[in-house]
């Protein structure tokens, strides 16, 4: 183990080079390495095997005939240069190798393999432009290739959006160095470059004369009148309703010529169903059959009409056997022309909802299939995020299905890392920050009326259905209580939870009961919660010196292991809501050693973040790599700068855990994200965040409801903001009696007027102001209820 | 937030050509084109009247004129078609009621019957159908809910189910697909974004998850494309760009960059936007052009509101004004 201390960051395990760094010297010739290099190489390979990630399901496919007669060759420094020069003999494809275990859907490489593949890819798509400047033995090759790197070429330049052209770029590749394996990738190109049609968009101005315009014009007019003609008298038959053949033939005209005229689609199946009275169940198949026939061929000049596909779906379902088989060769045909087609995924769903012609476990291994072809298939990840939920069972755990996933999104991002596809599915299998179940915090607070209440902050948003979702018994009775959320917007979905509750008759020894109603509580994702009772004393509840009550904590602690999503019948919910930290610590050693090899990669930051905020204390960090990515992707800095502040947010809130104040002065902020988890400080300072309320003041941003979650704030200091008026949440706090606004904007007692709505206030703090300037501070009291101002 | 100036940009909105642009959509009754996309003229006609009310020039078609050819749309059902002598149809019966509501000729319509059409399309499970004939999309959700919000008649619905039925098409970036399971796409999005900012549920929407997905659609050369690694196209600066407005994270992305994109599809010679440079330019890309850069706070344009797409002084007239996400 080498345990040197990383001067880069923190990471102290052994490194593994993926891929030595392409230098200039290398460019000519990407095969050859000094062999120092391949050493060194060889050597880290060895060491750490499993940190080599490739794409073999491209290779599996792509070199299909290899797959009986190929030799394996181990992986030394000795082979390395001629293992290079063919990618087939690297990886072992059979199936019993003990090199590599080709499960259903695993990609990994065997131990000790270099993935060439996954190099050569990663070299061609670093080297997108394809140094063609070659030596003579070079030249020779290009010779030998130039058919091919042309269409290649051509291929790449072309403005369009389905040319996958990552993998161009590989074959170009492999076309360039790889000259014997010639023929085979001339076969495959058809396989792996999706070519466009054109849809309704994107469609090419022309420059056309006043002259051909006006020719187009004149050529078009009987055509017109031809159309209307057709019209007019297909609108007298469906105002008269006549359903004869000629109706039905004259629709079959128009739309073959206008697939979008809805009505003519909605009119031809009521003439079928008026023709089908009169048919045996054999004639009617065989209407439905043509229908069908002629469905597609409208199709094929619109393949993104709603109004076609809607017709299909009504010829299955009317059918008697219809042929789902069928239906999923097409939408297989539809998805290979266009992988990203959504009304061909759409369909895809529509038609295995509706037959049985493909089961949970081979869609599966159609998005497996669809995304090795192109990694930035985002439809077939997409689709993978619905299909995993069903997969897991009691014997398909979750943990065996996720490590697969987690090699895959791997693959993908290595090969590319600046496709966002796996990334995002990358940060979803890594699981939601808020998918803990439990309660946070329980507490009672006296209000400045003497009145109490309590409050309770659960982990994850919930929605209470009726008032019997969350009941209070003291001493085994009942008490009439209504749970409601501070917002003015009164959410539906909240973390926190309050409500009146009347204590005054009852000794400080007395035990509350808290009792959750599950068939009563929702959360945002349809879930039953299972908590169990709770049980306090009022003593214990009530807060008055430390901001997190550990008395209550060190009880909530061993209690929150109880609580949980209530599983549905056969089907184990657990999909991405646990990650295990030993699977965290791995994903944050993987993404690490990617960042070495591409330490400006934008969406390995993100991911970096997104595993260090479930790690504990690791708030610098996350800072230090935000601000990094602020200037990375300058389009969105202001993104970064809003996460910025809800990680400084976290620390100041960790760091005041031993008082009732919150410190959040000069911290820059520019938005409040965690205030939701702030109710019970009574002093907050949130001086010197003058972004922040210029937020507030955006045009755009219309009900601010921060401040409604500071229930129990009686001192709130606001000092060096800019401010040129009082936040509205703040009205609704009643229990605050001081408030700091120096060295603020206001100039007007205008602008002070709704602090009056605040009945608690008694003191408030104006020192450079400019209305301190123009205005005595008697009349300035006067106006405010006369309580005492201070400037 | 800083303002944003004319003279920032290389090119600026060509106001007069898209006026005369749109003026002129009518006169082409000699192409066949016209006819043929004849079952679209009411979505037509509510991209142009909105187009004109956003670039402050509202005279320049005749309202009396098109509500009156809006009322001929109208069929017994109490739904509108997408033209005289088409069948009714959700997509084209919001489009008539925003026109009427634009051009304030409300009054003139039997609303009670429009109200019966939409409520009867709803189905058990809150979703709505888009026609008799079955259709299931969350762009019908958006197009009922925000057709009987502009009529005050929300009661006429099932409000919880119709959310229920949104949360159900979520999906796990945060985005929302046409049905149950169906992949985010930034149309869709505004739609279910739209619907339930309507009815006053965006606590549902996780605003940090799908915002950052949104944020993401931004491309390099500064415009939005509606998914991921797809080309960027000047109508998902509207998409996009109401969805994440609606959820207030509408700084999340470079506007300066993105009103360039925009401004570059214009047709400098002949008015009007395409979905990206060199393309034709056709009336639906040419509202969300102009409402992108309204949102976008470009200068001399009337406010438009992100989730009707309709010009701010007619939500305020109708007062139906939705609370947007607040910012935690
Ligand atoms: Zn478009």
């Amino acid at each position: 183990m080498n345990n040197k201390k990383n001067p880069q960051g923190t990471f102290n395990g052994i490194r593994s080079v993926r891929f030595p760094p392409i230098t200039q010297s290398y460019i000519s010739d990407p095969c050859r390495y000094e062999p120092q290099k391949v050493k060194y190489f060889n050597d880290t390979l060895e060491k750490k095997p499993h940190s080599i990630h490739g794409v073999c399901e491209t290779l599996d496919s792509r070199f299909k005939n290899r797959k009986q007669n190929h030799t394996v060759a181990p992986c030394d420094h000795n082979t390395s240069q001629s293992l290079l020069l063919d990618p087939t003999k690297v990886i072992d494809m059979r199936k019993d190798s003990h090199r590599y275990n080709f499960g259903s859907t695993s990609m990994t490489p065997a131990p000790n393999t270099y993935d060439i593949n996954y190099a050569t890819g990663r070299y061609a798509s670093n080297n997108y432009k394809f140094q063609l400047l070659k030596s003579n033995e070079h030249k020779e090759r290009d010779e030998a290739n130039k058919v091919q790197l042309d269409t290649i070429r051509s291929l790449l330049k072309l403005d369009n959006i389905f040319t996958d052209k990552r993998t161009c770029r590989r074959i170009a590749h492999f076309a360039l160095y790889f000259p014997q394996r010639q023929y085979k990738i001339q076969f495959n190109i058809n396989q792996f470059i999706v070519l466009s049609y054109k849809n309704f968009h994107g469609v090419k101005k022309s420059y056309v004369s006043e002259e051909i315009r006006n020719e187009k014009k004149l050529k078009e007019k009987s055509e017109i009148e031809e159309y209307l003609n057709l019209v007019k008298i297909i609108n007298e038959k469906r105002k008269n309703k006549v359903y004869d053949s000629e109706a039905f033939n004259i629709t079959t005209k128009i739309l073959s010529y206008n697939v979008e005229y809805y009505t003519l689609w909605n009119f031809r199946r009521k003439i079928l169903l008026h023709q089908f009275e009169t048919l045996t169940p054999e004639e009617k198949e065989k209407k439905f059959e043509n229908e069908l026939e002629f469905q597609e061929k409208c199709v094929r000049k619109k393949p993104k009409s709603y109004w076609a596909w809607n017709h299909r779906r009504w010829i299955l379902e009317n059918m008697e056997k219809p042929n789902w088989k069928r239906e999923l060769l097409l939408v297989n045909g539809m998805l290979n022309l266009d992988t990203r087609n959504f009304h061909g995924w759409d369909y895809r769903r529509y038609v295995i909802s509706k037959s049985k012609v493909s089961s949970v476990k081979e869609e599966f291994e159609y998005t497996t299939k669809k995304i090795s072809q192109s990694f930035s298939n985002y439809s077939a990840w997409h689709y993978r995020s619905k299909l995993i939920p069903k997969l897991v069972t009691k014997k398909t755990k979750w943990e065996k299905l996720s490590t697969n996933e987690f090699e895959m999104v791997k693959n993908a991002e290595y090969t590319d890392p600046n496709d966002q596809s796996a990334w995002l599915y990358h940060c979803w299998l890594l699981g939601d920050d808020n998918n803990l179940v439990g309660i946070k915090n329980c507490y009672l607070i006296q209000n400045v009326d003497n009145k109490y209440t309590f409050g309770i902050e659960l982990l994850k948003k919930i929605m209470l259905k009726s008032s019997n979702s969350i009941q209070i018994s003291i001493n085994d009775e009942v008490q009439k209580v209504e749970f409601t959320t501070p917002t003015i917007t009164q959410n539906k979905f909240s973390k926190l939870w309050i409500s009146n509750l009347d204590i005054s008759n009852f000794a400080n020894d007395t035990k509350i009961k808290v009792s959750f109603n599950k068939d009563e509580i929702i959360t945002i994702d349809d879930k039953k919660l299972i908590i169990p009772e709770l049980e306090f004393t009022i003593q214990d509840l009530y807060i008055k010196n430390e901001n997190i009550n550990s008395e209550i904590q060190k009880q909530l602690k061993s209690y929150n292991k109880d609580c949980k999503e209530e599983k549905e019948e056969n089907h184990i919910k657990i999909v991405n809501t646990q990650i295990s930290e030993d699977v965290l610590n791995e994903e944050l050693e993987s993404v690490k050693e990617l960042l070495e090899l591409e330490p400006d990669s934008k969406w390995a930051l993100l991911t970096l973040v997104k595993i260090l905020s479930k790690l504990d204390n690791k708030e610098d960090e996350i800072i230090e790599i935000l601000e990094k990515l602020k200037d990375i992707d300058t389009y969105r800095n202001e993104y970064y700068l809003d996460f910025v502040s809800q990680f400084k947010m976290n620390k100041c809130i960790k760091q005041s855990n031993k008082d009732m104040t919150l410190d959040l002065s000069s911290q820059n902020l520019t938005r409040l994200s965690l205030i939701d988890e702030c109710s019970t400080y009574t002093k907050i300072d949130i001086s010197n965040n003058s972004d922040l309320f210029n937020s507030i003041n955006d045009i755009y941003s219309y009900s601010y409801d921060a401040f409604s979650y500071l229930i129990n704030a009686r001192i709130l200091i606001l000092n060096n903001n800019k401010l040129k008026e009082i936040p509205k949440s703040i009205l609704s706090l009643q229990n605050l009696t001081e408030i700091y606004l120096e060295n603020n904007e206001f100039s007007t007692l205008e602008e002070l007027k709704p602090l009056n709505q605040i009945k608690s206030l008694k003191c408030i703090h104006l020192a450079q102001n400019p209305i301190v300037s123009s205005m005595e501070t008697e009349k300035i009291k006067e106006y405010l209820n006369n309580i005492d101002v201070h400037c | 937030m800083s303002e944003i100036k004319v003279e920032q940009f290389p090119i600026k909105l060509e106001v007069e050509k898209h006026l005369k642009y749109l003026k002129e959509l009518n006169n082409h009754q000699d192409e066949l084109e016209y006819w043929l996309s004849e079952a679209l003229r009411l979505n037509g006609i509510y991209w142009g009247v909105t187009a004109t009310y956003i670039l402050d020039h509202p005279e320049i078609y005749d309202s009396k004129e098109i509500s009156k050819f809006i009322l001929s749309c109208q069929n017994e059902d109490g739904g509108f078609g997408g033209c005289t002598d088409h069948d009714s149809h959700l997509l084209y019966t919001l489009s008539a009621i925003q026109v009427l509501a634009i051009c304030d000729t409300l009054s003139e319509v039997n609303k009670d019957k429009v109200v019966k059409y939409v409520a009867k399309l709803q189905n058990p499970d809150g979703s709505f159908s888009g026609d008799e004939w079955g259709e299931v999309d969350t762009r019908f959700s958006y197009c009922a809910l925000s057709c009987l919000k502009i009529l005050h008649r929300l009661d006429a619905v099932d409000v919880p189910k119709a959310v229920e039925y949104v949360k159900k098409c979520m999906n796990f970036d945060g985005g929302f697909g046409s049905v149950e399971s169906a992949e985010s796409h930034s149309g869709q999005i505004f739609c279910c974004v739209g619907a339930l900012a309507i009815v006053d549920r965006l606590d549902i929407v996780d605003a940090d998850k799908l915002g950052w997905w949104l944020a993401e659609r931004q491309l390099p050369n500064g415009g939005l494309n509606g998914r991921p690694e797809k080309l960027e196209d000047v109508c998902y600066s509207w998409w996009v760009l109401s969805s994440l407005s609606i959820i207030d994270r509408i700084h999340w992305i470079n506007k300066e960059k993105l009103i360039n994109f925009i401004l570059s599809c214009q047709d400098t010679e002949t008015g009007g936007f395409s979905d990206r440079q060199g393309d034709m330019v056709d009336v639906f890309h040419t509202l969300f052009g102009i409402t992108g850069l309204s949102l976008l706070g470009y200068p001399n344009l009337a406010k438009v509101d992100p989730v009707y797409c309709m010009p701010v002084s007619t939500i305020e007239r109708l007062n139906i004004k939705t609370r947007t996400y607040n910012q935690i």
